[in-house]
């Protein structure tokens, strides 16, 4: 059974329909993923989740209870919230912000901030030098994270994020998701995410609703959807670069091939007569972090200038966006370590992006 | 560097105008009388001139010089643009001395002033004596004079820790010691103050309580007049009217309407006259006082909380806190330090208006004052309104630390 039914919800604000008879489901530990222009009703949708707005007609279901029998108050103490202007206390310090739900609930102090240092830890923040701080004093990325650690606080078994990476620039929208994404995968709660950026969706959802105009035109996995839209409304909304953008969803650790290396000072070996070697070996320091580039039966030398390299989390769209930029051909992948793990080359992504064409379409035999 | 760092020494970057002002003061009071000896508190007597009392005079001669040199050299740096010790008498003058020899002469000449008095009858020539010293026109001039000398030179930010303070306190000590040993005694406010006896610190106790208790009650009022405000709901706006209406009536003719409607109250209720409560005394007083402070604590309550973060609130809501728990951890928190300053506004009105109160009975400063000017004793007049300034004065510097305090703590900048 699904953990939240919407069932014939309507809203109307005057004459305009928020939302038009919406029948929505959202499974248990997955992330579903409201998308659509604005005023197409996605923020109505999850608003009124946690009771903030309450539908005309219709009716939810919250884990098999319809939600007009929870209080509240009670209800949203059971639900991380998470908005786009963060919407951080100013007059408080991180810890008092993230203890903010415990706090509520009655969760003893001391327990609540050694829970409130493992968030901070969690959402990448070293808690020592963080829990202190005052809102004003974090920058929007640092913010942002602070904010789904407060959301996270209670360990709601809920997640209601409206535009939660909104309001940061791309470069930090991009490590937020990736971040979010790792905590995702650790947690497995069950995500409700509003977003008009369809990047966003299509890497973080495992179901993209996408709305207009107060009713849904399409809830499909983020292949399905770029592969077959339902109809033009949804082409024009994925738009030409589709193909492009389920790029975004294939992280570098998945597809990363093994990275021919050597260690510093040794000789790279030739290829075979005949064979094809490769064409590069990844010089490695004594950690398994990559410090330099070998042609074969080159020397391993230090690398003069930065290295290609990006996060096993990063996407391949990441992967085609810096080749496209420094012109390499070759990227080189890490661990949170720093170590190489593989290296992911352009001819990789196409295959990759076939790969993924082949089955979004096998799929629909 | 530049002429921004040069003025820094200067109080909050008033120019040269003070400075010119103190000077043309401390000239002026040369020419008006500075004191008038009087055989009582109501005939007139003789005038008595600065150069009467050689000490003094020759103590704002050199407040006087110590302010022309640094003017001098403040006009010279503006244009040079340049803090470069000037060389000489000049240097003696410089950025960083000038202003402490300005404080000192403005210290010597105002203290010096209160010491005028002894010191104008110790030189008396002996005939018929004239008891009652009495300040004036010159002694306000000169008091005046050295006030804005003092302020001008005195900076932002004392820079040297030991200093910060000193000059006020300096001054009070003196004065202090000045009533100690007599040498005030001659001094006709003095003279007033000491005949009145408990009568002024009764009053005065009279004063504070009242206008205490005002502030008290309309912090409260306005404060959830300023909730209600704020949501915009009909009893709001029905407030915020009432409380301008108020405003709008002038504080004499709010006394005056109050006086038979309390009196009609305690004649149809005699458990209110038990409880002291009749047309005039305290209990009308009272209630327009603080109908009058409701108004500055409301508005800029209101402002406050309507400046809150929405999305603070938002999110305080959809982590469930109930309308009571997001108004005491969440609204008010942020806007206190603009509930402060609407408070700082209140409080220092009401201690002013007080003094109205006591033409209804009511008593406090305000009946040194009236009674002083019924009967033309301008040192009773002097010995009502001073403490009302040092009030006025110690209320508002009170209240403007605990804004910024509270500020500081809702994280806001200080404006």
């Amino acid at each position: 059974m699904a953990l939240i039914e919407y069932r014939g919800i309507s809203k109307r604000y005057g004459d305009a329909w928020a939302l038009k008879n919406i029948d929505l489901d959202i499974e248990r530990g997955t992330l579903t993923a409201l998308i659509g222009p604005s005023g197409s009703g996605k923020t109505t949708c999850l608003r009124m989740l946690n009771r903030l707005v309450e539908p005309d007609e219709g009716s939810i279901r919250y884990d098999g209870r319809t939600l007009r029998s929870f209080k509240p108050e009670a209800l949203r103490r059971g639900m991380g919230y998470v908005i786009q202007n963060v919407g951080l206390f100013p007059h408080l310090t991180v810890l008092e912000n993230i203890c903010t739900v415990p706090r509520l609930l009655g969760t003893p102090k001391a327990r609540a901030a050694r829970r409130a240092d493992e968030l901070l830890a969690l959402v990448g923040l070293d808690p020592a030098l963080y829990r202190g701080r005052r809102p004003r004093e974090l920058s929007g990325g640092e913010a942002q994270r602070v904010g789904v650690a407060r959301a996270l606080a209670a360990d709601p078994p809920l997640l209601l994020m409206d535009e939660p990476f909104g309001a940061v620039d791309p470069l930090q929208r991009g490590r937020l998701q990736e971040a979010f994404l790792r905590i995702q995968r650790e947690i497995k709660k069950t995500v409700l995410l509003v977003t008009h950026d369809l990047d966003e969706a299509v890497r973080l959802a495992d179901t993209i609703v996408l709305m207009r105009a107060g009713t849904i035109v399409q809830r499909a996995s983020p292949a399905t959807l770029l592969a077959e839209p339902a109809d033009d409304f949804v082409r024009d909304f994925v738009g030409e670069d589709r193909s492009l953008k389920r790029l975004a969803r294939v992280s570098l650790g998945s597809v990363a091939a093994t990275a021919p290396a050597v260690a510093l000072g040794e000789t790279a070996p030739a290829a075979a007569e005949g064979c094809d070697g490769p064409a590069q070996y990844w010089v490695l320091d004594g950690a398994g972090k990559p410090i330099g580039r070998a042609r074969p039966g080159q020397r391993g030398t230090l690398s003069p200038t930065p290295l290609p390299l990006l996060s096993a989390g990063a996407s391949l769209k990441e992967a085609l966006a810096a080749m496209l930029e420094d012109g390499h051909s070759v990227i080189g992948v890490l661990d949170e370590s720093e170590r190489l793990i593989g290296e992911i080359a352009i001819g990789d992504i196409i295959s990759s992006s076939a790969d993924a064409v082949e089955s979004s379409s096998g799929g629909r035999q | 560097m530049g002429v921004a760092e040069v003025r820094k020494g200067y109080a909050k970057d008033t120019g040269p105008a003070y400075g010119w002002a103190a000077l043309i003061l401390f000239a002026l009071s040369w020419l008006a009388p500075l004191f008038e000896l009087k055989p009582n508190r109501i005939a007139s007597g003789r005038m008595a001139r600065l150069w009467e009392i050689w000490p003094l005079a020759a103590g704002v001669a050199l407040a006087m010089a110590a302010l022309a040199a640094t003017l001098a050299y403040k006009l010279r740096a503006d244009r040079q643009a340049s803090t470069k010790p000037a060389p000489g008498w000049a240097g003696l003058c410089s950025e960083h001395r000038a202003p402490f020899f300005v404080r000192g002469a403005a210290l010597g000449s105002a203290l010096g002033l209160f010491a005028g008095p002894a010191l104008l009858l110790a030189q008396q020539a002996p005939g018929p004596t004239l008891p009652r010293v009495s300040p004036g026109a010159g002694f306000w001039l000169l008091l005046s004079a050295a006030f804005l000398a003092y302020r001008w030179t005195k900076p932002a930010r004392e820079t040297v820790p030991a200093f910060r303070g000193f000059w006020p306190l300096a001054f009070s000590l003196g004065l202090l010691a000045l009533a100690l040993t007599g040498l005030l005694d001659r001094f006709s406010p003095y003279m007033e103050f000491r005949a009145q006896g408990q009568r002024f610190w009764a009053e005065l106790a009279r004063h504070i309580s009242l206008a205490g208790s005002s502030f008290l009650v309309a912090l409260l009022a306005g404060t959830a007049g300023a909730v209600a405000l704020s949501r915009s709901s009909l009893l709001g706006r029905l407030l915020s009217a009432a409380a301008s209406a108020i405003q709008n009536v002038p504080s004499l003719a709010l006394f005056g309407l109050l006086l038979p409607v309390m009196a009609a109250l305690a004649d149809a209720f005699p458990w209110l006259r038990s409880i002291g409560i009749s047309g005039i005394g305290a209990a009308p007083a009272f209630l327009a006082l603080t109908a009058y402070a409701i108004l500055p604590i409301m508005l800029s309550g209101a402002a406050g909380l309507r400046m809150v973060d929405s999305g603070a609130k938002d999110t305080a809501r959809g982590m469930g806190m109930g309308r009571l728990q997001l108004l005491a951890r969440v609204e008010l928190p942020l806007a206190l330090p603009s509930l402060a300053a609407g408070a700082r506004t209140a409080l220092v009105q009401t201690i002013g208006t007080t003094t109205i109160a006591a033409l209804i009975g009511a008593g406090g400063m305000g009946y040194f004052v009236f009674q002083g000017v019924g009967q033309a004793a301008m040192d009773m007049v002097i010995i009502g309104v001073i403490p009302i300034a040092l009030l006025s004065f110690a209320a508002d510097k009170g209240m403007a630390m605990l804004e910024r305090a509270l500020s500081r703590k809702a994280d806001r900048p200080w404006p």
